[in-house]
This record gives structure tokens, C-alpha cells and sequence, in this order.
């Protein structure tokens, strides 16, 4: 009996073309991105330095630094952060490892969708009618804060859903097997083979939570504060804000619209940087963790 | 008394039903093997007895499954601390991705605090029945998924005795390995059998009739014979255990 090679393959136009459409496409989102940083570069690098990032405005906002928005803008998100990812990580911890996946799962799910749909300037107005006027917080860090928590949950509690629902159901049965209860088994299993996940997931959300501009306008940006914040109940400037305001109220736009750029050229860095963490962390989490 | 016992089981999942009214019983230190093809109810029945089927949703049980005469699915019975009586391991090597020595430490430290003396005993003592002491001893820090897949079944016996359980639950526990370890494994019952009673499913009847005091054939739910190994094998009662031991389906 002859083995029957298969004949070669005919050449398929319209397979080679479109894997080639879809290279471009891909490539040209490379090009996008280095574009949109190339022209910060270009147009804001020069007021780049040392003194721009860590000292104050002077002239009003017409010369000196960015420190003041800088440093309220990590503050805010930092702690926007830390009270959306205790919130973010329980509720996804709920819905992916301990709801019974019934009436109030889906009502759930469908509320964090719905969530994740809501413009971002209505998330501010929310803010502003509740933890600035009605519960009383002012304009202040706290408040907005609140806010972009708000806003962070939808990603962070997917993030954890997809973290804690990602390790795997043989591992879990294998501790509740071991007589390890539901809890035992997500504290000292899931949790940690999800650790690596759930902090990449952090890490990402810490750099959109930076960019975001509509939830702080009325909760908690100052237009001019050039001075650093005491406590979590005070206003402070932050760095979207003040790109705005840099670009739109400034008397002097030659000397305004190189720090408007360079400005937003220290944001896109710190949104870049978190991104590069992230993935560092991730690897280096796994590796540690034996996962 | 029997070292366990089924009274009538069936068991349903939803509207489907997956065991019919089974009733068996096993004495002390002796190994029970499941054979039947695939989705005769052999796993469910395994499950029974340390209540793992309790986490499929729809699962539904009528009659009496003891465990040393106790029935445990009584109202008041906490099924995490039956848990920690019975040890299970399951067909794929399921080592948790700590170190050797705190996949082995596991079920000791989800007890009452334990000395770290008394675990590090228990860990010893638990590789050694499970044959793996001098493989393992000089690396018990590094991460379990170093080891062969041999090696990581042969862990998760050694998690599930640490615990020093009475009874003893295995789902097709070789195979997904090699035959040599699958030997390893197979003499490794024939000692723990001093200590322990063992249930084991396995796909494989060769293995069956070598290593089991008894043999429990089940077909759609039913169990359809059950008898020492020895005359199971030699001499069935049932046409339909006569079909499957010679290959005929299944």
C-alpha cells in the first residue's frame, strides 16, 4: 500500500491578505501610541526637568513646576485606589467564589455592567451631590477619592472575578477536600495563586484612575492651590485639571502650551510606567509564588 | 461494625439520577476497588463518603451512608471536619504551588495549632508512608511543581495521611501516570492498607484484581455486583460482570 501524500496546499488569496490587513492594524496602533507620545515629546519635552516635576508654579502658573497637581493627583489616586480594590476585590471574591449563582448574582452582574457604563462626568455630579454637599466632605481629597473609587469598581471588581476564577476548580476542590472550609480554601489557596493577578489588576487601574478628569472637576481639584495638602479633607490641584486649565485660561499661551504638554507628557509617563510595573510585577510574582 | 456501609444510596444530580439504591458494606483495613464504564456512578459513589458531591448543585441523597456506623449525612454533622477525616486524591496530581513540606503541612495547619515540632514529625512520617521521604528530604523547600508527576501524586497521598485519616479516597489515582509509578503507587497501597481502609475507582481492571480485597462493579447507577476480588473475578455471578471483565463493552 502507496502512502498518499496530501497534496500542497493551493494558495489562499484571501487568507494571505487578510492576516496581512490585520498585521497592519496591529501595527498601526504601535504607530498611534508612539505617535501620540511623540508629539508630547516634541511639543512639551523641553520644560522637561527635574525642577519642572518637583517644584511649585510661579507667575501664575505661567513658569515653574507641576509638583503641586502631581503630587495631588497620586494622592487622590492612590487612595481611590485602595478603597476601590478592598470593595473591587470583595465583591468579584462574592460573585466568582461564594454566591450561591442565583437571582442576586445576576442582578449583581448586571448592576457592575451597567456601572461600567456610566459616563464618567456623572460619576462626578454623583460625587458632588453625595460625599461633597450631602454627606458633607467638601471639595477635598476624600471626596474625590470616593468618587473614582466608584468609578475604579467595575474594573476592579472584573479583575478580580477573572483573578480568583481563574485558579483552578481541581486546586480548590483539593483543599476543601483536605477539610479546608470555603473561606480556608480562598485565603490560603486562591487568593494566593490570584495574588500576581489581582495586583496587575490594581496596578492598571491605578494608571486610568491617574488620567481620569470628569469625577475630580467638582470633588475635589483646585484650579489654584500651590501648596501641598495637609490632610485627606482639603482640595488639592491635580494634574488633568491643570492641563485643562493651563491650556484654556492661560493670558501667555506661548508660555502655557509647553507646560500643558509637558504636563500631560508626566501623565502619560506615569499611566506608561504603571503599565511596565504591572507586567514586571506580574512575572516576577509568578515566579516568586510558584504559580 | 462495618468500617463503612451504604443503606439503600441513590443519588440524584438535578432530575437526573445517578446511583440506585446501592447498599454495600466494608470492613476495616481493607481495599475496595470501583470498576464500571465511564458515568456508571463509580466517582459519585466515592464522593459519598467524604460529601463532595455536596458542591455539584442539584445534588440530592435518600438512605444512610456510615462511616464506623455514624451516618454522616445527619443534619448535625459538619461535612469540613468529615473532610478532614477522610483523605482524598484525585486522578490528576493536584499539589498546591507552596513548598513540598507545607503542601504535606496543609491539613495539619487548618487544625488546632500544632506544634511546628509536631508537624514537621507528621510531615516526615507522611512522606515515608508515602515513599517519598528519600527523594524529597533534601529539597523539602522547593516547590512541589518541581517534582514528576509521579512524585506529585505520591505528595498528595502523603498531604491527604498527614492528617492521619481513617479512611482513605482515590479517583482513578494512576491514571495519568507512567507505569512505573503507577507501580510505586500500587505497592504503596498494599502498605497503607495496614492502617487505612482505601477506596479506590480505577478504569483498569488488571489493577483491580491486584490490588483489591473487594471489587465493586457498577453499570447506569446500579451496582451490579460486588464480592471479594478474588471470586469477583474468577467466578461472577452476573452476565453483565462476565461481559465487562473480559472486555466485551465498557
Amino acid at each position: 500500500m502507496s502512502l498518499r501524500l496530501p497534496k500542497k496546499p493551493r494558495r489562499r488569496w484571501g487568507e494571505t491578505l487578510l492576516t496581512l490587513l490585520i498585521a497592519a492594524i496591529s501595527w498601526s496602533m504601535l504607530i498611534a501610541l508612539l505617535g501620540v507620545i511623540g508629539f508630547l515629546v516634541y511639543r512639551g519635552g523641553k520644560v522637561i526637568s527635574w525642577e519642572f516635576i518637583t517644584t511649585s508654579m510661579r507667575e501664575g502658573m505661567q513658569a515653574g513646576g507641576i509638583a503641586p497637581p502631581l503630587v495631588g493627583s497620586l494622592w487622590v489616586a492612590t487612595l481611590a485606589l485602595l478603597i476601590g480594590a478592598l470593595l473591587g476585590t470583595a465583591t468579584g471574591a462574592y460573585l466568582s467564589e461564594f454566591s450561591a449563582k442565583g437571582r442576586l448574582h445576576r442582578l449583581i452582574e448586571l448592576l457592575v455592567t451597567t456601572l461600567a457604563g456610566i459616563p464618567s462626568v456623572v460619576y462626578g455630579l454623583f460625587g458632588l451631590a453625595l460625599f461633597v454637599v450631602a454627606i458633607g466632605l467638601g471639595a477635598s481629597i476624600l471626596a474625590g477619592a470616593l468618587t473614582l473609587s466608584l468609578l475604579s469598581l467595575p474594573i476592579l471588581i472584573r479583575n478580580a472575578q477573572e483573578a480568583f476564577s481563574g485558579v483552578s476548580q481541581e486546586l480548590k476542590l483539593a483543599s476543601l477536600g483536605m477539610g479546608a472550609s470555603p473561606a480556608q480554601t480562598f485565603w490560603r489557596i486562591t487568593i494566593r495563586i490570584a495574588f500576581a493577578r489581582l495586583i496587575t489588576g490594581y496596578v492598571l487601574a491605578m494608571g486610568r484612575l491617574l488620567g481620569e478628569t470628569a469625577p475630580i472637576l467638582f470633588t475635589v481639584a483646585a484650579y489654584y492651590l500651590p501648596a501641598y495638602p495637609h490632610s485627606p479633607l482639603e482640595p488639592t490641584m491635580m494634574l488633568p485639571y491643570h492641563l485643562y486649565a493651563l491650556i484654556t485660561s492661560g493670558t501667555n499661551v506661548a508660555r502655557t502650551y509647553p507646560m500643558a504638554f509637558g504636563a500631560a507628557l508626566v501623565l502619560v509617563s506615569l499611566t506608561l510606567l504603571l503599565t511596565i510595573v504591572a507586567a514586571i510585577l506580574r512575572f516576577r510574582l509568578k515566579k516568586h509564588l510558584h504559580v | 461494625m462495618y468500617k463503612l456501609q451504604t443503606q439503600a444510596v441513590s443519588v440524584w444530580y438535578g432530575t437526573q439520577q445517578a446511583l440506585h439504591e446501592v447498599s454495600l458494606a466494608l470492613e476495616r483495613n481493607q481495599i475496595l476497588a470501583l470498576i464500571g464504564p465511564s458515568g456508571c456512578g463509580k466517582s459519585t459513589f466515592l464522593r459519598l463518603f467524604n460529601r463532595m458531591n455536596d458542591f455539584i448543585s442539584g445534588f440530592r441523597l435518600v438512605g444512610k451512608v456510615l462511616i464506623d456506623g455514624e451516618d454522616i449525612y445527619a443534619p448535625n454533622l459538619d461535612p469540613v471536619l468529615l473532610r478532614r477525616r477522610v483523605g482524598m486524591v484525585f486522578q490528576k496530581p493536584t499539589p498546591f504551588p507552596f513548598s513540598i513540606y507545607e503542601n504535606v503541612a496543609y491539613g495539619l495547619r487548618l487544625q488546632n495549632r500544632l506544634s511546628e515540632k509536631l508537624i514537621r514529625e507528621r510531615v516526615e512520617q507522611a512522606l515515608q508512608q508515602a515513599a517519598l521521604w528519600d527523594e524529597v528530604k533534601d529539597k523539602l523547600k522547593k516547590s512541589a511543581l518541581s517534582l514528576s508527576g509521579g512524585q506529585q501524586q505520591r505528595l498528595c497521598i502523603a498531604r491527604a495521611l498527614a492528617v492521619r485519616p481513617s479512611l482513605i479516597l482515590m479517583d482513578e489515582p494512576t491514571s495519568a501516570l507512567d507505569p512505573i509509578s503507577t507501580a510505586k503507587i500500587e505497592e504503596l497501597l498494599a502498605d497503607l492498607k495496614r492502617s487505612y481502609t482505601i477506596v479506590i475507582v480505577t478504569h483498569n481492571m488488571q489493577q483491580a484484581a491486584r490490588i483489591s480485597d473487594y471489587t465493586a462493579f457498577f453499570k447506569d447507577g446500579h451496582l451490579i455486583e460486588y464480592g471479594r476480588t478474588k471470586d469477583f473475578f474468577t467466578n461472577p455471578q452476573h452476565p453483565e460482570t462476565l461481559r465487562y471483565i473480559t472486555g466485551r463493552f465498557g
